[in-house]
């Protein structure tokens, strides 16, 4: 292979960038391959899925509306519009806000790029640009299949391409942008690693607030035929205020597009060219400050001298648990991913109030319901902390591997760490379910016994398979978990959650019963479905404490 | 070798009484240093004696707290562009974007400083040659061993023919073969005026190769001069690491 194409520096940088990524989708491995082969379809799926969608739920509503002219198609469309703008802008801002603060002050390659001759400024807009790209990577996804249905039923599909793209990019320069200056004060008040895990929780608590300030204005009213009537009048005929913020001259200009008009088009390059002039000029003003934040960062990190730990060591044991815990605790997109976990799980109890509990056997049904979505948290729990527990280990699996440690001992450490905090949660899911629904007897005791079994089993799944094919040079616990064995592990613990609901259900046994024609005795059911549990749990990790000690430790 | 530095001249690397503070601890202190055009000179001190600061110093990621530090009569302060456009630099962990070849990395680097076309893929394939990469050269970095990746890192920074080098630590992780062509390289380079400073905890290639050698001590220059001829505490005179450790120790 020969050295072609050398010209800019930049032009460079985007070719080699373009090569590896290409590179991470069709990797040399061949387990590697088949994950990303997975990853792809799965994408493409899903944004089929969406597409589809989107497209029928247009039809709908053009039906829908032809019956209702007295409502406007236009004024709908603005405020639609104008609630994914500002949706958007809103996400971008969150995410952008802790990718901002690695690629800006934590990423490895700025220590080598900074000594190179390029002038700070550019060298931090082109930072800037890629954590904004970094950060929209997701909103980009979710839109190209809107976007093209849009295209497809409006007067001039390249038109409406160009406007609504250019309207996104607007959005996400400006708010990626947005996020990008607050990661840079963040900076300048705590050091970088510690603004990572603020960030992060920010992002975390500004999303699980979203969600619930969503299920705040009670979205289900447009499964009630008369309210959500009332809610299209309210909206389809009153017009949409005159676009005085950014998100109403994106909205107004999206729909000229969408209506074949050239003016549309036309205001969303200006935004577009705004948005971008704009991200420019704070980046060549900001880069000084940059510069001189990452050096004082650099620097503080020299002068740490940090909280010695003077604990005193009473036992292995206790140490391989403080270890693991502190493993846990220490990773950056921990609080993130644990605080959209705790937003679904407030949205799940806030959920008990709306779900048909008026007679017992909907309390029955619902109660069993419960328990599988409680267990069902745990799988997907499991499937970021457990999964990769022995994987994360990365190129300390050479030292470990020469101690003089038990991997059994070690495995059940992590097993602990991981185990206690699954059982807690989904306790108290179940009991706070239980509570409400008023369950009692053997529903409750079944509910709870589920619930503790499978909360026991599920985590011990996930560590053994993770830890029966450990991926030690994995970039991130997530890369290690979206393998063919993570998602294996997650597809066999939901078949179990799914399995609880007729365990603690009677109305779902005997619907069992009918379609099967077989007998399900409550009480068999429940040890039928335990001991299965404990077997899928038990004897993934007892094969990974054979396997670990005897398998070559690969770190490629 | 190009020994012609006049009195005054501030030479390839000048640190005058540059000092540098990480919050309350002194990490530097007042070091005062000048390395030639033409000459090898090997900085060598114990962990935390200030030898990557002063390559941080040098190479504009860190800013000195008072004094200054000039390369080629240049302010890295206030001239970093153009000081850098003659700086080729290997730290002390090698770094190349994990998904990126040593190739990719090398033909980006020459773009950085301003290399082109035929010019740059010859020279992008002689550096390869030079440094044992031939076939590494199209394989990702992830996949590439600590020593291989070091081989790439220095064909880096030789790339663009640098007037001056400055390396943290360059031979962990070579093998005989790879230390020996780099040290020859090294010689090749400063006959044709080219300085080189590296840090290094081998006091015997200190020794072997350095024109003139540094030890620093809690950030402070213990003494500076020819390896085979310096002078430790109270006039003692020896092997290096015998003066090494007599002035460290006593620091």
């Amino acid at each position: 292979m020969t050295a072609s194409g050398s010209g800019r520096p930049t032009a460079v940088f985007l070719m080699n960038a373009l090569r590896a990524f290409g590179r991470s989708l069709l990797p040399d491995e061949r387990r590697e391959r088949i994950a990303a082969s997975i990853a792809i379809s799965s994408a493409i799926g899903f944004a089929l899925l969406l597409g589809w969608g989107a497209s029928a739920l247009l039809a709908v509503t053009r039906t829908g509306l032809a019956q209702l002219p007295e409502l406007q198609p236009g004024f709908l469309l603005v405020h639609l519009l104008r609630a994914l703008y500002a949706g958007a802008a809103f996400l971008l801002l969150l995410g952008s806000l802790t990718s901002s603060v690695s690629l800006l002050f934590l990423s490895d390659d700025l220590p080598a790029l900074l000594p190179l001759p390029i002038s700070h400024r550019r060298l931090f807009l082109g930072l800037l640009l890629r954590s904004i790209g970094a950060a929209s990577a997701p909103t980009w996804f979710l839109a190209t299949p809107l976007v093209a249905v849009a295209a497809l039923h409006s007067p001039s599909p390249s038109l409406t391409v160009a406007a609504l793209s250019l309207s996104l990019l607007s959005v996400v320069l400006v708010a990626g942008g947005a996020g990008a200056i607050a990661a840079l004060l963040l900076v300048r008040i705590v050091p970088p690693r510690r603004a990572r895990l603020l960030a992060a929780t920010l992002s975390a608590v500004g999303l699980a607030g979203a969600l619930i300030a969503i299920r705040g204005t009670r979205p289900e009213r447009l499964f009630d035929p008369m309210q959500a009537l009332e809610i299209l009048r309210r909206l389809g005929t009153v017009p949409p205020a005159p676009s005085t913020g950014p998100a109403g001259w994106l909205a107004a200009a999206s729909y000229d597009a969408l209506s074949g008009s050239v003016s549309g088009l036309a205001a969303a390059a200006a935004l577009a060219a705004g948005a971008l002039m704009l991200v420019t000029l704070v980046a060549v003003s900001l880069a000084p400050v940059h510069l001189a934040t990452w050096r004082r960062s650099a620097e503080s990190s020299s002068d740490t001298a940090s909280g010695a730990d003077r604990r005193i060591v009473r036992s292995l044991g206790r140490e391989l648990l403080a270890a693991e815990g502190r493993s846990f605790l220490r990773e950056a997109s921990t609080p993130a991913q644990l605080g959209s976990l705790v937003a679904v799980f407030v949205l799940d109890l806030l959920n008990l109030r709306l779900l048909p509990a008026h007679d017992a056997a909907a309390r029955d049904l619902v109660g069993g319901v419960q328990t599988a979505l409680a267990l069902f948290l745990v799988s997907a729990l499991s499937l970021r902390f457990a999964y990769p527990a022995v994987s994360t280990d990365g190129r300390a699996a050479l030292v470990l591997r020469s101690f003089p440690l038990s991997p059994g001992r070690h495995l059940a450490a992590r097993y602990a760490v991981r185990a206690f905090p699954a059982v807690v949660a989904t306790l108290f899911l179940i009991a706070v379910s239980g509570a409400a629904l008023r369950l009692d007897g053997l529903p409750l005791a079944a509910s709870l016994a589920t619930g503790l079994v499978g909360a026991l089993s599920i985590p011990a799944l996930h560590l053994g398979l993770g830890a029966l094919y450990p991926r030690y040079g994995a970039s991130s616990a997530v890369a290690a978990a979206l393998g063919p064995g993570g998602l294996f592990a997650m597809a066999a613990s939901t078949v179990l959650a799914l399995l609880a609901a007729p365990v603690v259900s009677q109305e779902l046994r005997a619907l069992l019963s009918v379609l099967s024609g077989l007998r399900l005795d409550e009480r068999t059911l429940l040890a039928a479905w335990c001991g299965l549990s404990l077997l899928a749990g038990a004897a993934p990790l007892l094969l990974a404490v054979r396997s670990l000690g005897r398998r070559d430790v690969s770190l490629a | 070798m190009s020994r012609g530095v006049e009195e005054g001249h501030p030479g390839a690397v000048q640190f005058d009484a540059a000092s540098k503070k990480y919050g309350e601890r002194l990490a530097l202190d007042a070091l005062t240093l000048r390395v030639k055009p033409g000459e090898i000179f090997a900085l060598v001190g114990p962990n935390g004696a200030g030898k990557t600061t002063a390559i941080g110093l040098l190479t504009g990621l860190l800013t000195p707290t008072a004094g200054r530090v000039l390369v080629f009569g240049l302010d890295v302060s206030l001239e970093p562009l153009a000081v850098k456009r003659r700086l080729g630099l290997v730290p002390d962990r090698p770094w190349i974007w994990p998904k990126w070849t040593p190739r990719e990395a090398l033909r980006f680097t020459g773009a950085v400083f301003g290399m082109t076309g035929r010019a740059l893929d010859e020279r992008i394939e002689a550096e390869l040659e030079a440094f044992s990469l031939a076939e590494a050269g199209d394989q990702r970095a992830e996949t590439l061993s600590h020593g291989t990746r070091q081989k790439a890192a220095l064909a880096q920074a030789f790339l663009h023919d640098p007037d001056l080098f400055v390396l943290d630590e360059p031979m962990v992780g070579l093998d005989p073969a790879a230390q020996r062509n780099l040290v020859a390289r090294l010689r090749e380079r400063t006959r044709t005026g080219a300085a080189v400073l590296f840090t290094t905890h081998h006091l015997s290639l200190a020794e072997e190769i350095a024109d003139r050698t540094g030890v620093l001590g809690e950030g402070r220059l213990l003494a500076a001069g020819d390896p085979r001829d310096l002078q430790g505490p109270r006039g003692m005179r020896g092997r290096l690491s015998e003066v090494f450790f007599g002035l460290t120790e006593r620091a």
